[in-house]
């Protein structure tokens, strides 16, 4: 009887063998590539009106830049002029553009235009906020935007980054000597991993 | 007795927390508010394309437009020489001396064309790489730039633009060669915490390099790690900064790492890092100062002390 059973595991153990064996062995191998992305979202334009007054006036607002990219390389965000002009434009109506840089910014003066980008060259680190038609600040300096050619660099970091915003404030300050009208510019961002 | 004070303190306490509570909770749900869809959003992918072509070859290849904001839009494509100027390596589109432009190589199969909100459009490309062409790396970029909205045109209109970066090596009888300069970590360091490091390409082709840098306490535990894969240009040397954009106000650390490029592996030996903000660094300023007169005082008082014991003996 011994044998017999003894003789039915070996049986059994020599038919499932090749099975066990097999399903030991068999392997799948799960590949899938991930396509670098990166993204560039903004609020598509930023209205600056302001109401001349007295020795002038200045209002700022902010356009807030969202770049996300899963390149390991990380990304840089530039902002520059769309095309060769740099004056805010109305018919034959301008208002100029600052003559401060990014490295050196400057405090406006009635007529010109610029932005800010808190804690970058030499715009300091603020925090700024908005005005509406508030008096030209003495301490708050703006550049001139750069040419279509030359952007600025106003971010870049080194890794992968989801939903990094960054405040861009734009500012114009004028005085009732500005003709009224409906003045534009139109900058571009633009963003590429590094 | 310990008991009901304890009970007293914490019914005190649960007042202000809970306050704070649905503080947190609003502020949260305020930030949500604010981090709405934007209206005008422009993805590219991928991001760049690193090839090997050869002179006289036809080569296509496709990327795509995703549109993830609340708005249609259109959308131009074009494409720009791509270079960098300084070791930070500020992206150029423009052309730079000595550099190809190689932007009449490319054709799209679209220039212009509309994206809906959520939809996404794929734009063929074809590289022609005339014959003839010396063997070495050809950079360039296609770029998707969204078009300004006309329904308001007040203030600053703003356009946006995603670029594909094209490393393009022509093949042919060029070399590759490239080496780590530099390992850089200073010892005193305000956070964040920056180690660098510098690589240069020699060669006629760029190269990818693969930088991993792990910060570890004086406990050994790993408190910080990056990896990041970046290209160099040739005839170029770029700096790869990797700040630890959390670090602490103060603390010792271990930093070290590698650089694996043109199937060489570099380590990047042990460096010692000592962080003090400048707040930090005030404050123990200001407490070597008060040490020291404290120091002062005491001598002062022991002088006087003296002085006056002598005075009592002579009396």
């Amino acid at each position: 009887m011994r044998r017999f059973i003894a003789f039915g595991i070996v049986a059994v153990g020599i038919l499932l063998t090749p099975v066990i064996a097999s399903a030991a062995t068999a392997t799948t191998t799960i590949s899938s590539q991930v396509s670098s992305v990166i993204s560039l979202s903004t609020s598509g334009t930023v209205n600056i009106n302001v109401t001349p007054a007295g020795a002038g006036v200045q209002t700022i607002a902010n356009d807030t830049v969202t770049v996300s990219t899963n390149d390991t390389a990380g990304y840089t965000l530039q902002l520059g002029e769309t095309s060769s002009g740099t004056t805010l434009l109305s018919g034959s109506n301008t208002i100029a553009a600052s003559t401060g840089t990014q490295t050196t910014p400057i405090v406006e003066t009635a007529g010109t235009w610029g932005y800010r980008v808190d804690g970058i060259g030499g715009f300091g680190s603020g925090p700024t906020s908005g005005a509406s038609n508030a008096a030209i600040s003495g301490s708050i300096k703006f550049a001139g935007v750069a040419a279509s050619g030359s952007p600025n660099t106003i971010k870049t970091t080194s890794t992968t980054a989801t939903n990094d915003t960054l405040s861009v404030w734009y500012g114009v300050a004028v005085d009732t000597s500005q003709p009224s009208g409906t003045y534009t510019n139109s900058v571009t961002y633009t963003a590429t991993a590094n | 007795m310990m008991q009901r004070q304890k009970r007293i303190y914490l019914r005190t306490l649960a007042l202000p927390v809970a306050i704070l509570l649905v503080g947190l909770g609003l502020s949260s749900a305020h930030a949500t508010a604010a981090t709405a869809t934007p209206a005008q959003s422009i993805t590219i992918s991928p991001t760049s394309i690193d090839q090997s072509v050869q002179p006289g070859s036809t080569n296509i290849g496709s990327f795509e437009i995703i549109n993830s904001g609340t708005t249609n839009y259109t959308f131009h494509v074009y494409a720009t020489p791509y270079g960098v100027t300084g070791e930070n390596y500020n992206p150029d589109f423009t052309k730079l001396p000595g550099a190809a432009d190689i932007t009449n190589w490319f054709h799209f199969s679209t220039t212009s064309a509309q994206v809906g909100v959520h939809q996404v459009v794929t734009v063929n490309y074809t590289i022609k790489v005339p014959v003839g062409t010396i063997a070495k790396g050809y950079y360039a970029v296609a770029f998707a730039q969204t078009q300004p909205m006309t329904d308001s045109k007040t203030g600053v209109v703003i356009t946006d633009r995603v670029g594909e970066i094209f490393y393009l090596r022509v093949a042919g009888n060029a070399h590759q060669g490239g080496k780590l300069l530099t390992w850089q970590v200073s010892f005193l360091q305000k956070p964040p915490v920056t180690p660098v490091v510098r690589i240069e390409d020699y060669g006629a082709y760029n190269f990818p390099s693969t930088v991993t840098v792990h910060i570890k306490n004086l406990f050994g535990r790993t408190v910080y790690s990056v990896n990041t894969t970046k290209q160099i240009l040739p005839q170029t040397i770029r700096r790869i900064a990797l700040p630890w954009s959390s670090s602490t106000s103060i603390g010792i650390f271990k930093v070290s790492g590698t650089a694996v490029f043109l199937n060489h592996t570099y380590q990047l030996p042990n460096k010692y890092v000592l962080v003090l903000s400048p707040t930090v660094r005030l404050l123990l300023i200001g407490l070597v100062v008060l040490i020291v007169l404290a120091i002062i005082y005491r001598l002062y008082r022991r002088r006087r002390s003296k002085a006056h014991g002598k005075y009592g003996a002579r009396r």
